[in-house]
């Protein structure tokens, strides 16, 4: 019986390669019919789930790749605005300063303060302008707003400013509506002074202080500050008087180097 | 081992041609995963397990080329028929047997492919994707079978399989 068995069992091993061959001839002949019919279940049944997360990745991927685009976009476009508000700052400070005219005698170099030092308040400056544009040291530097120190040092394209708000800066002052005389400096505990006002003077808080010219390095009429308290005890002879600096120290920009005319 | 085994396989070859195939391609070499399953289940398996395998196989690798599904359903029975009775000439248990006629098979698939798909071309086609495919799977299949064989030892493998 075993012979009996054995040739069914190739017969039967002989039918499915049989099979086999025919349905793959079927689908290589009739290409439109059933391997169209085949292919269309196949990718609707088999390949669609895949389909569907290829395409989800495809989108995260997308989805990442605008992601880092917008991101990019948007901070050139940050930046843009940033260079764009700061040159309206800047516009609007060359307008308050166009029609700034310079005492008589005197023409006005403009000049940018390039850095700035000092620990609690800025002390000295540096600016863009030196021997080569004709800045010499001791000239005196003003803003729009008043006086702002003087030239302490020069290079060939650069100069130091020594400000109204170091310590070591001493400045020859008149009250401009009292004409009282005294000497504006700078300290650390009270701010700006001018200490040696006598008690009887008529100084009052929102007067105005000037230079007096005296001395020679800062002409008169430039604004140092304005009287914000006047202190004085029993002994002391002379008033102390505080001002509120004319100018922002702490937003220095654009500067003027004065210059005696003709020199 | 049952059907469904067999069905996740083809599950397997589906989701592999749609997204694992064009993520590990590179310059126009790509694994042929289909086929190394199709020799494993071969060099494992029975003659007509192997055979019926590899038809379906064939036909699932192909949905996306009708014309070419019958060639491909032809071609892939042929190499598992071919692997079965190469290994029942070799030790079984052999990873260099096992490994070699496994790398043949990739190789002559991909030159049956290359063959059917890419008639225009041939043996720059062959050169440019099918012997360097080959490879890439063959390196594939050489890791694949390590670990297994680390993991169960070969005869456990086989017996898993």
């Amino acid at each position: 019986m075993s012979w009996i068995s054995n040739l069914f069992s190739g017969y039967w091993r002989k039918l499915h390669f049989v099979i086999i061959i025919l349905l793959a001839l079927l689908l290589a002949y009739n290409d439109d019919g059933v391997s169209g019919a085949v292919s269309n279940g196949m990718l609707s049944v088999l390949y669609y789930p895949f389909f569907k997360i290829q395409h989800s990745i495809d989108d995260l991927i997308g989805v990442k790749k605008d992601n880092d685009e917008l991101r990019a976009k948007l901070a050139d476009a940050v930046s843009r605005v940033s260079m764009l508000e700061e040159a309206a700052r800047e516009n609007i400070r060359l307008r308050s300063i166009l029609g700034f005219e310079p005492p008589t005698g005197y023409t006005l170099l403009p000049a940018e303060v390039i850095a700035v030092s000092g620990v609690k308040i800025p002390t000295s400056a540096v600016l863009n302008r030196g021997l080569k544009d004709g800045v010499v040291t001791g000239l005196p530097i003003i803003n729009e707003e008043g006086l702002i120190g003087k030239v302490i040092s020069v290079t060939d394209y650069y100069s130091t400013v020594q400000l109204l708000t170091d310590p070591a800066n001493r400045v020859a002052v008149r009250v401009a509506e009292s004409r009282e005389m005294g000497i504006a400096k700078y300290v650390m505990s009270r701010g700006l002074i001018v200490d040696n006002i006598p008690v009887r003077g008529d100084v009052k808080p929102g007067d105005q202080i000037l230079t007096s010219g005296l001395g020679g390095l800062y002409p008169p009429g430039l604004k140092v500050g304005t009287v914000i308290a006047v202190d004085h005890s029993e002994t002391d002879p002379f008033s102390q008087v505080r001002l509120a600096p004319a100018a922002d120290f702490n937003s220095l920009d654009e500067l003027f180097v004065l210059r005696v005319k003709g020199r | 081992m049952s059907i469904i085994a067999y069905f996740f396989y083809l599950v397997l070859i589906a989701g592999f041609q749609v997204i694992l195939r064009p993520l590990t391609s590179f310059w126009g070499v790509s694994l042929n995963l289909p086929i190394f399953i199709v020799l494993t289940v071969a060099w494992y398996k029975s003659e007509l397990t192997a055979v019926w395998f590899a038809f379906f196989a064939g036909i699932v690798i192909s949905a996306g080329t009708p014309l070419v599904m019958g060639w491909h359903a032809l071609a892939m029975p042929v190499l598992a028929w071919g692997t079965f009775h190469a290994r029942v000439r070799l030790n079984i248990d052999s990873p260099a047997a096992r490994l070699s006629v496994v790398f043949g098979g990739i190789l002559l698939h991909n030159i049956l492919t290359v063959a059917i798909s890419q008639p225009d071309g041939f043996v720059y086609q062959l050169w440019r994707t099918g012997l360097t495919g080959a490879v890439y799977t063959g390196l594939l299949a050489y890791l694949l079978f390590r670990l297994r064989d680390g993991l169960f030892g070969s005869r456990r493998a086989r017996a898993r399989f």
